[in-house]
Formats: structure tokens, sequence, C-alpha cells
């Protein structure tokens, strides 16, 4: 792994207790570019993963907590009239930053949630007729809690589909649980943390990834999959073509990180289970308490 | 597992069981079906209200009550009919408590066997496209049980049709080479199947019923089209004795073989015979060959089977249809031929001795009778009126109405009277031709019956004295030579003009059905295969071809599904991967199809840490070629890796 992203990797290690597979997911899902949805039962420490992304990768990082009174303006800045000046000047709202931590996005408004999701897919938002560039870069990272609670919007599929990855946390296991138990304070240990990387340097890394190699036999694998879905009945509707390119560029980012220049089958098999996991739906009749979806999809198709 | 089946997986179940079971449930008691239906019924109301299984006495009640209403209705479990009536009520018994995927699957092939069951019954072309339906249903439902949308229609169908079209030619193959046999390993008696035909004996008003009936005697094709339906004389039973109102055939014939000779060109042709539960084979002419049947040959040219037809039968016959035969007639025959019952008809008797007594020989006698016929009013109907006792003179002088069986009754008493043998002859004459198919269909309604007489010097001569009054009967047939307002109501729509060549197409497709599907014996399979190829008609031919062809196509379609799986594999690259796979597989180190490369590598060099080396380096290698931009020619390297990896067995831990 790159020097760098080698000691990011660290140091969020060391507050985000026993997640290195989903840390570097996370990392890998900000080095395609991709927004990143956590979902998980408070208190498994999202929102203490997302601080320490931003804070990791050198990013201004404003954060939202969404609640059901939330408004557009609220999120993404309103005009206001200053007395002093008679003139009306522009409050930005806190979606200009780098790093947004858009917590608890289910418990929004669906007006509001689609206002933050609309600047995700544009990179620009538009407020009183004037556009304006959001930073660079810019990343979304959403945690929302299971459908399964009270109060909540669960967000439609195809604000879903702006999520690069969505990743479950889960619960520490027993040595992280008590390395936790024994530690510091999480929050106090956040300010302590320094930035590894500068935002130019983050975005060279995202340029890199990109140019991974993808053969021909990878990207065989890739579509064999791509139309499991989409042949197999279990499935209500099979990926899309986004999705296809999404976990092509998950893939990539993933050999990037292990610092290898061409993409094989294992990386695809990593980051499926994130990439796809919130895309597929099992059909109308189809028991959806099976478990893993996407588990059963890799055990299932051979590699040509 | 248990489970509760919705509506629409139920009627997967039920709507091709119950395509199975309704052709038979128009042959078993009406209970049954109507039990049947009922339960299928109420699993499908228990599917849609969710309601439980009825509770396991009262399964086991239905069962036994079932069970002894089949008993009683035919005093056996076993036997076809009462089988099959066991198999249709215990297809619904099993409904009540269908759950796991195992009774379904099983149910389903009760359905199969049903349908097989089915073809002892019928085995009309109509029947078997039916029943080709219902094996797809079948199939489908089979195939909608191992699949979770139980909506969709063409997912199941499609597979289904793949099935039958990939089983179709080695269906066909089968069914030409394997090998039949002269005699049915064992024969299925027919239950109470009720017949019309000739019988063994004929009374005035016989043949005017089965005039009645458009059922097919039997279908016969020429080597020749050169054939009036005047020389159409199929010749039945023979009918010696008179009692004064009936004629009988004879169990026991008049000794004597058959001798006779035939003028001109033989011919040969072919009859399919519709079954009739009688012994004899119908014939024409005096024949010169018959095929090697289990039947005899009678001095009077009656051919009769050893046991009665039974099934549809197919022969084929060289005959002459001019011939003389019974030249020499001894003196029991002759008797026989002569006999009159005692002090009946006085007034024939005069009128025969008066024509033999005037001294103009014998065959004058006949000609002097026809022409009594032809002189005299008598009318050819449908209806004649009641005869006496003295049937004949009733007939003779005071009706003289009457059908065929009237005047050869009243001909051949006549001849006998006048010193002539004679006897009566029933069978059928004519029959429609098929010009599409180019055979003659003989029916029911061309029954008909005729004389023949001995005359020294000239044999048995076939006189025919419904001809001298209805010449139109014999040449154009009983619709046209009975007057309009007689004839029977089914013939009248029948010829119908626009419908008739429909009608005789519809034929030709049943006869070609019957001959060569339903008629595809030892004699045709060995005629067929002969065409083909003269060694193949013999059994062990037969028998390696089969065995080969069906082995053949098995491992084909089986080696076809495999290229397809493995065509993705076929640059050198993954194909020594392969070969690496391959022997590491020989170590119990089975690569999983979805194991990615370098996930085999790392648990393949666990397991065998004094290979973990060479593994890692060949699957490096391996991975950078197939999947990085290493350049082609380290390929050459990977195969002598490859090539050179002999991993001994035992060596570490596995």
């Amino acid at each position: 792994m790159n020097p760098q992203l080698q000691q990011a990797f660290d140091q969020i290690n060391r507050i985000v207790l026993g997640k290195p597979h989903q840390i570097r997911l996370c990392l890998a899902c900000l080095l395609a570019r991709g927004h990143l949805l956590i979902e998980d039962a408070p208190g498994v420490g999202k929102t203490t993963l997302a601080h320490a992304l931003a804070a990791t990768l050198g990013l201004d990082f404003h954060r939202i907590q969404f609640t059901s009174d939330l408004l557009p303006a609220d999120i993404l800045g309103a005009a206001i009239y200053d007395r002093a000046s008679g003139q009306f000047s522009f409050h930005p709202g806190p979606i200009f930053a780098q790093v947004i931590l858009a917590d608890e996005i289910n418990r929004a408004s669906p007006k509001s949630q689609s206002a933050l999701l609309e600047a995700m897919e544009e990179g620009q938002v538009t407020i009183e007729g004037v556009t304006r560039e959001l930073p660079k870069p810019f990343f979304v990272i959403a945690t929302q809690n299971p459908i399964e609670q009270a109060g909540v919007f669960p967000l439609p599929e195809s604000q879903l589909d702006r999520f690069l990855m969505r990743i479950r946390l889960g619960y520490p296991d027993h040595s992280a649980e008590r390395a936790l138990l024994k530690g510091e304070n999480r929050r106090d240990l956040l300010g302590q943390l320094q930035a590894m990387l500068q935002p130019d340097g983050f975005m060279a890394m995202q340029q890199a990834a990109q140019t991974i190699h993808a053969s021909d036999a990878l990207l065989d694998y890739l579509q064999s999959l791509i139309d499991t879905t989409r042949r197999d009945a279990r499935f209500g509707s099979g990926l899309s073509p986004r999705a296809g390119l999404a976990l092509l560029r998950a893939a990539q980012a993933w050999a990037y990180l292990a610092g290898r220049d061409f993409v094989q089958p294992e990386d695809v098999q990593a980051v499926l289970p994130a990439v796809v996991g919130h895309r597929l739906h099992p059909a109308a009749g189809v028991d959806s308490a099976e478990p893993d979806w996407a588990a059963r999809l890799l055990l299932e198709v051979a590699i040509p | 597992m248990r489970r509760q089946y919705s509506v629409p997986e139920l009627l997967w179940l039920l709507v091709p069981l119950a395509l199975v079971v309704a052709p038979h449930a128009a042959n078993l008691p009406i209970w049954l079906g109507l039990a049947w239906a009922a339960i299928a019924g109420w699993c499908l109301l228990r599917a849609a209200r969710r309601l439980p299984l009825p509770p396991r006495w009262l399964r086991t009640v239905i069962v036994i009550v079932g069970l002894v209403a089949v008993f009683a209705q035919f005093g056996t479990l076993v036997g076809p009919r009462a089988g099959v009536a066991l198999l249709v009520f215990l297809s619904a018994a099993k409904l009540l408590e269908t759950e796991a995927p195992r009774d379904r699957t099983g149910l389903i092939f009760v359905g199969y066997f049903l349908l097989v069951a089915y073809f002892l019954e019928d085995q009309s072309l109509l029947s078997a496209a039916y029943m080709l339906l219902a094996m797809l249903g079948l199939t489908a439902s089979l195939i909608a049980s191992q699949m979770p949308e139980p909506k969709a229609v063409w997912p199941k169908l499609r597979p289904t049709l793949m099935l039958v079209l990939q089983a179709l030619p080695l269906a066909v193959f089968l069914f030409l080479l394997f090998p039949r046999l002269s005699a049915p390993l064992w024969t299925m008696k027919q239950e109470n199947l009720a017949s019309t035909g000739l019988s063994d004996q004929m009374q005035p008003g016989d043949v005017s019923r089965l005039i009645q009936s458009n059922e097919i005697a039997l279908r016969a094709s020429f080597d020749t089209r050169d054939i009036e339906p005047g020389q159409l004389y199929w010749r039945g039973p023979v009918l010696w004795d008179f009692d004064g109102r009936s004629w009988r055939t004879v169990r026991r014939v008049p000794d004597g073989k058959v001798d006779g000779e035939g003028r001109g060109q033989p011919v040969t042709y072919r009859i399919i015979l519709e079954p009739h539960r009688q012994h004899w084979l119908f014939l024409l002419g005096l024949p010169t060959a018959l095929p090697a049947l289990p039947a005899d040959l009678r001095s009077d040219l009656l051919w009769l089977a050893r046991a009665p037809v039974d099934q549809r039968l197919q022969y084929t016959v060289s005959a002459w249809l001019d011939y003389r035969h019974g030249l020499d007639l001894d003196a029991a025959t002759r008797a026989r031929a002569l006999e009159l019952p005692r002090g009946l008809n006085p007034r024939a008797r005069a009128l025969a001795a008066s024509w033999a007594d005037s001294g103009i020989g014998d065959a004058a006698v006949v000609q002097r009778a026809l022409h009594h016929f032809r002189g005299e009013p008598f009318v050819y109907t449908l209806q004649p009126p009641a005869l006496g006792v003295q049937a004949v003179d009733d007939f003779l002088f005071n009706t003289r109405r009457g059908f065929c069986e009237h005047y050869a009754s009243a001909f051949v008493f006549l001849m006998r009277a006048a010193g002539i043998p004679a006897r009566v002859i029933t069978g059928y004459q004519g029959g429609e031709y098929n010009a599409v198919g180019n055979y003659w269909i003989v029916r029911q309604r061309d029954a008909h019956a005729w004389a023949e007489v001995w005359l020294a010097g000239e044999g048995w001569r076939r006189v025919d004295p419904t001809a001298a009054v209805s010449p139109t009967r014999v040449e154009l047939g009983v619709d046209a030579a009975l007057p309009a307002a007689e004839r029977p109501a089914p013939l009248i729509d029948f010829d119908a003009g626009w419908l008739a060549p429909v009608r005789l197409g519809w034929d030709v497709v049943n006869y070609r059905w019957n001959l060569w599907v339903l008629g595809y014996n030892d004699v045709r399979q060995r005629e067929f295969l002969s065409r083909l190829a003269p060694w193949l008609a013999n059994l062990n031919a037969m028998l390696w071809l089969l065995g080969l062809g069906s082995g053949l196509f098995i491992f084909g379609l089986a080696g076809l599904y495999l290229l397809r799986q493995t065509r993705t594999r076929q640059d050198p690259i993954s194909r020594q991967y392969t070969r690496f796979c391959r022997k590491l597989a020989r170590l119990g180190l089975v690569r999983e199809a979805h194991e990615g490369p370098a996930d085999f590598a790392r648990r393949t060099a666990t397991a065998r840490p004094d290979l973990a080396d060479e593994i890692m380096r060949i699957s490096q290698l391996y991975v950078g070629l197939r999947y990085g931009q290493a350049s082609t020619e380290q390929t050459a390297s990977l195969q002598a890796l490859i090539r050179r990896f002999r991993p001994r067995k035992t060596a570490g831990t596995v």
C-alpha cells in the first residue's frame, strides 16, 4: 500500500477498533470518488468512523444532523438580509465542505434528503437561481439506522443508488471491545488526529486509481456476475449499468489500495457485497430473510 | 420441510393433474370424477383461506372409504380399469396432504403414470396429441416445483419445450429401432368393449341395423389403382345352416382343402382391420400368399384367427380377384349345402322345383332365379314389413320388399330347393375410395350379404341377387341405392360437398397413424429397416445400433453442454492454469469455481507449506498474465513452471 495511505489506514484503525476491512472499504470508496452509506444500529461507531476519515484525509468537514424538521435551506444555506450593507448576502450552509457527515439521513423528510442527494450527484448546488460549485473533493458520508427502527423515512432505491457503497459495521469482536472499554474516550482521541494526506495528494491518488488495469478476463467475470443478477428470478431487477461501473471503480480502488496495478477477481469479490448490497432486492414472493444475497451471488458465479 | 402452498403454486400442480385425470374420468364411474374434483376444489379453498390440514384420522377414513368404494365397484383392485380407478382416487387423496415438495413430485410422477395408462384405453391420434399436451403440463409442473416464482408461466414452459424437443429425436430413434416382438409380452383384455359388426349368424334385419353405423370396419389399399367397386366383395363369415329364420355359420367346416385357380394377374392389398372381437379376417378373392398370422384358412375360404381380433390388425395379402375354387364337392359338403328345414316355405319349394324340373340345367336355373327377382316388383328398402313363420314364402310372394339379407336368404333357399348347392356369404361390399391417400374405407354401412352357388365344372360362383334388384347398390353404394326418404340420418350430411375433402384428409392422417405408428410391428420394422439398409434388419444389428445410438446421443448432448461451459477457457494461459489446478486437485486441493486464483494459492500454500513457494510463483505469474499487463512472453515460463510442478502426494500436512 502507498505509505501515506498506510499511515492514514493505521490511524483510523487505532480509533475504530477491530474493523480493518470496513476501513479499507471506506478508503476504497473515497478513492473511487464515491459516496458512502454506513448503516447500522446506534452506538457502533458510525459517526466516529466518519470523523476519523475526514480528519485523517486532511479535508474540511461539516456534520449535518438530520432530523424530521430539517429543511433544505438548513443544508444548502440561504440569502439573508444584512442591515448594515442594506443587501442580501448569501450565507452558505453546511454543505459547503469537502466531507459532509450526514448523520442519520433517514430521519429527515424526503424533501431534505433529496436536497443533499442532488448535491451529491451534481457536485454543485443552485440556490435562488445562482449555481454554486461545491468544494473538491466532495464526499458525503451518510449514516443511517436500519429501517426496522421507528420514525424513519427510508431512502428510495433511486437515491440509494447514488451511494457507491453501503457498509455495515457490526459489533466489535471480543478483544476489540475490551480495548475499547479499557482505552481512552474516542471523542478525545478524535481531537488529536493529524491529517495524513493533503487534498491535492488525495485527488492525485483518485486519478491513479482510475487508471488501474482491468483485463478482458476480469471484465468477463464482472459481466457474468451482472448477468446472473439479471437472469435470476430471485432478484426483482438486476444490476444497472451504473451499478456495474460502480463495481469496477470500487474494485480498481481496492486494487490500488493493495498496491497492484491491475484488478484481479478477488478485488471484485472483496467490494461486491458493499457495492451491490443496497442495489439488489429480492423479487416479490421470495423470502427476503435470506442471508446476504451478495455472498450467495459470489458463491454461485464461477470465475471464467 | 413443510409449508402451505399458495393458490398459484397449487394451480401448477392441479391443472396438469386434472388434464391427465379428465380423459380417464370418462371411462370411470362418475362418483370418482366428482370426488376428485371435490377434493381438488377443497384444496384450492384451503390454500386461499389458509386453512389447516384435515386431521389425520379423517384422511385415513377418506382413504379407506375410497379403497372400499373402488373394490365394491370393480370387485378387485388389480386389472387395468380398477388399477387406474385406484390411482385416480389415491392421487386425490394425496392432494389432501400435499405440503412437502416430495409429495408434490410424487404426485407428478403418478400423473405421468396415469398418462401412459390412458393409452390402454385409446391410442388414436387425437388422444395422443392431447396426452402430449398433458405431458408438457406435467413437466412444466415438475419444473415449477423447483422454481420460486409461481406466477411466471413462460419461464417454466420454455425449459419444458426445450426438454421435449431434445428428447424428441431420441424418442423417434428408439421408436424405430427398439426391437418389436411378434407376440406381445402380455395381453391386455379389453373390458366390456362394445362393438358393432357382423356376427356369426344372420337374421332378417341384422344387416339393415349395421347400415346405420358409420364406424370403420377396415381400410384397404391396393398395389393397383385399377379397382372397380363392383369387385370389392370383402368376404366374411360363410353361413351354411338355415333354420327357417336365421342362417348360421358352422364351427367345423366340411372337409377339404382350399383348391382353386386364378385368372389374370393377382393383386396385393393391405388391410387394416379394426377390432371386431370375432375370429374372421376379411379377404378379397382367392389368396395366393397369406401372411404368417396365427390364423387358418378353411376350405370355404373363411380365414379364421385363432384368437378374437381385439386389437387393430394389419395384414397384406396377394390374391386373384378373378378365380374359381372348390371344383370338387365331396358328398358331405354337398349334403350340407343342400340342407333345408323340413316343411317350411312350400310355395318357394314349388317354384324352385318347377325350375329344376324344366331340365334347363343348373346355370340356367340360377339365371332364372335372378330373372325372377328382376322381373317381379321387388323393392330394395331398409324398412321391410315383418315376415311370418313362412319367411321366405312371405317375402317372395307377399311383401317383396327387403334388404340384401332377404334377397340372399331367399335366393339360397330357392337354389337349395332346386337342388343346387348354395351358401350365404356375409361381409362388406364396396367402400369409399379415399383419393387423397389412395385407399378404400370400408364402413359398417357397407355390410352386405350375397350368395355362392356350386356349379359342376365351375366350382363355387358368387351370385349377388341384390344386384339384380338394385344394380346401383353394387355400383354406387348403399346411399345411392336406397330411396331418399330412407337414407339413414347420419349418412345424409356425411357426404356434404365441401366437407368431404376435410373428412377424407383427416381419415388419411388417421390411416397413416394406424399404419405407421400403431401398426409398426415386427414385420413393418424389418421392412422399414431393410429399406434403409439391408444389414440393419436383424436383431443383433438393431440392438447394437440402439445401444450405440442412444449412447452417442446422450453423451453428445452432455458433451455439447460441457463444451459450451468450457469454451471461454480456450486461451492458452487459462488452459495452463487448468492443468495446474488439476495437479493440485490430485492432492485433494480442489479449486472451487468461484475461488479467485490468489485466494486459492493462499489456501493451498497454507495446506502444503512445502509447495508454497512453487504455488505462489505460478499463481502470481498466472494472475499477472491473465489479469495484469505482463507481457505474453512469460506464457512460456508459466508453461515451464507448471510442467515442472510435480507435487508428491504425501509430503506435508493436507
